[in-house]
């Protein structure tokens, strides 16, 4: 007997078994010492996406890790918006400003970039650039890099930022060119 | 200087201090700028750990603590989710969520001492008998579903089971959708009769449960929501019955027994209670009119089905043309309520009588509406001309319901009269003409479709009294 209901179900638990660690992570950092628990917001977006999961199962990896993202930085940036205004006791006014890159923009872009293409990318960057920021990855805090290459620990944070504003680099033309391969095929 | 801008690396990399990372928090939720930058960052970061394999920050290990779910649990139950994903976040989710007590009564709510919901569920889990009573406030939040359960009897497309467990909580939108899954049944019907209830769609809950009811006669939850629905339509004689039908069920809980005996009395007494206030104030109406000290403006503003069922009275009562004439400024005024002229019409018909002969009958006729027939009265006003009078001993007597030349006169006079009132009674009379005849369905929908005329006419007429 056909179980819509187990095959769902099992379709989800393997969705958030996939994207749960990475998401996790980033958690973790982001609510470092505040009160928010990365747990709290890494279930509430698994929670947001099941509405929207007859569409995200068919998309890629790519794609549904970066709508994943998405929410979960929306739903961050609520809770700094609900703190700010918890502390300074006034209500909260939308700023209504131009960013340089929408919100949509920045989800469609990165929905675009394969795990494949990264790995090409990080090959490219300048050996200590790459290999600090492989191991800022792996979870090592700035110290540990630090004391590993024996450079003060302001160098391992600009290290950082430049092998970041390389990736970008690398890795934008490549959305550009995946997005014409996709308007051609289409 | 540093601007916060400058921090953003260092955030989201965890590597600032407490104060400072509450200082980037805060400037986060007003920098367009910064956001934008955290929105890329994240991506990026996203994208390492999973090229990369690392999770990116397993430096901590999980916090030991288990905080509870609630507040999410909660927000779940508010809003249509597929429960078959629920349950997978909730398999996968977080080993949070087994701290919630998963015991599958609960599911039903087994066990709490009152129950808070009033109709009945076809699930023999949700019909455990327990004292009714009214819910204060919303608790219902305070009952969060187990998911895991839940999801347990979806996978055995208990989904009755599932309505059920929703219904209790109040969610009625999950529950109804969850028995648009389940197999056509009487049981179905019945839960589907409780979500109309909810909303106080008796005529609705009644329709579901007359199907139930087919399939099953003696379906007791069926039964038990009929005169719930029965009493919200305002039927109480038919609601009294169908509790007594519920009572006299073999085989039932005792407490079920016993409360459905007791809903049934109380049918009775409101009724009672209902139509003796009714009575009461038309007949003191009638008093006042024929003294000639009702303050006709107040009457007519404040109590117009009183005031109009006591005019009828009135010019029933009146032994000279001259007392009925008096009237004509009241019926009038009753008549400007709502559209035509019937009651002056009446008023003036009435008054051309020729009172040598209406009087001796209106006086006895005024016995009987202080509740004292006088032996062959009946008759006497059959074969007279004064057709109201005759009309008016018909709708006290209640002979019109037990004879079918009575009945078919009654309805002549209403047609004739135009008088809408009337002929709400007449069909109220004819429907309780089929109960006496033991055609309780006809006369449960004739009366239905009276109460529906009668509603339309708003307040003009006291629909109570079609029951």
């Amino acid at each position: 007997m056909s179980n819509l209901f187990n095959r769902d179900r099992r379709r989800f638990e393997a969705f958030i078994r996939q994207h749960r660690p990475s998401l996790l992570g980033l958690a973790r950092r982001l609510c470092a010492r505040s009160s928010l628990e990365p747990e709290d917001l890494v279930q509430e977006t698994f929670e947001r996406a099941m509405p929207e999961f007859a569409h995200l199962k068919d998309r890629t990896d790519s794609a549904a890790a970066a709508w994943l993202c998405t929410t979960m930085t929306n739903r961050f940036l609520d809770y700094c918006r609900r703190q700010r205004t918890e502390s300074r006791g006034m209500p909260h006014l939308a700023l209504v400003q131009d960013l340089a890159v929408s919100p949509e923009e920045t989800q469609e872009n990165w929905a675009l970039v394969s795990t494949d293409a990264f790995q090409k990318a990080i090959e490219r960057l300048k050996p200590h650039l790459r290999d600090a920021y492989r191991l800022h990855a792996e979870g090592k805090r700035y110290n540990a890099i630090a004391e590993h290459f024996n450079v003060p620990v302001g160098t391992v944070g600009s290290w950082l930022t430049l092998a970041r504003r390389d990736l970008k680099e690398l890795l934008l033309p490549q959305v550009a060119v995946a997005r014409e391969q996709g308007a051609t095929s289409s | 200087m540093t601007t916060p801008c400058t921090n953003l690396h260092l955030f989201v990399d965890g590597e600032l201090s407490a104060p400072d990372a509450e200082v980037f928090r805060q400037h986060l939720g007003r920098c367009p700028e910064c956001e934008a930058g955290l929105r890329e960052l994240l991506q990026l970061e996203l994208l390492a750990s999973r090229a990369l394999g690392g999770s990116a920050s397993v430096a901590e290990p999980p916090p030991a603590k288990v905080t509870p779910l609630r507040p999410w649990m909660q927000r779940m139950s508010r809003t249509v989710v597929p429960v078959a994903l629920a349950a997978g976040l909730a398999a996968v989710g977080v080993f949070r969520l087994q701290t919630q007590p998963e015991a599958p009564t609960d599911v039903w709510l087994a066990g709490a001492d009152v129950r808070t919901l009033e109709a009945r569920l076809s699930h023999p889990m949700a019909d455990r008998f327990r004292p009714y009573e009214p819910m204060r406030g919303t608790s219902g939040a305070a009952n969060p579903l187990p998911l895991r359960p839940l999801a347990e009897l979806e996978e055995q497309q208990d989904f009755r089971g599932i309505a059920a467990a929703y219904a209790l909580r109040g969610d009625w939108q999950q529950a109804e959708s969850f028995l648009s899954r389940a197999p056509a049944s009487a049981d179905r019907d019945n839960d589907r009769a409780v979500v109309a209830l909810s909303g106080q769609r008796w005529e609705e809950a009644l329709n579901l449960l007359g199907g139930a009811l087919r399939q099953e006669p003696r379906h007791a939850q069926a039964l038990w929501n009929r005169g719930l629905a029965l009493r919200g339509l305002g039927l109480l004689k038919q609601a009294e019955a169908s509790f007594r039908d519920v009572a006299s069920l073999p085989g039932q809980a005792a407490g079920w027994q016993v409360a459905a005996e007791k809903r049934a009395d109380e049918m009775r007494a409101l009724r009672d209670a209902e139509a003796a206030r009714w009575q009461r104030q038309v007949r003191e109406t009638w008093a006042q009119l024929t003294e000639k000290t009702a303050d006709a403006a107040y009457l007519v503003r404040e109590q117009p089905a009183v005031t109009r069922a006591a005019l009828y009275e009135a010019v029933r009562t009146a032994t000279s043309a001259n007392a009925v004439a008096s009237l004509l400024p009241l019926a009038s005024a009753l008549d400007g309520l709502g559209e035509g002229t019937v009651l002056q019409d009446y008023v003036r018909d009435a008054a051309s009588r020729d009172f040598k002969v209406r009087a001796p009958l209106a006086e006895d006729y005024a016995r009987l509406v202080k509740g004292a027939l006088v032996p062959g009265l009946l008759e006497r006003l059959r074969v007279s001309q004064e057709t109201d009078l005759y009309v008016g001993a018909l709708l006290h007597t209640g002979e019109a319901t037990r004879d079918a030349e009575s009945l078919k006169a009654l309805q002549r006079y209403a047609h004739g009269s135009r008088d809408p009132w009337l002929n709400l009674l007449a069909e109220r009379e004819r429907a309780r003409s089929e109960e006496a005849s033991g055609r309780a369905a006809n006369a449960e929908h004739l009366l239905l479709a009276t109460l529906r005329t009668c509603g339309a006419y708003n307040t003009l007429f006291p629909c109570a009294e079609i029951n």
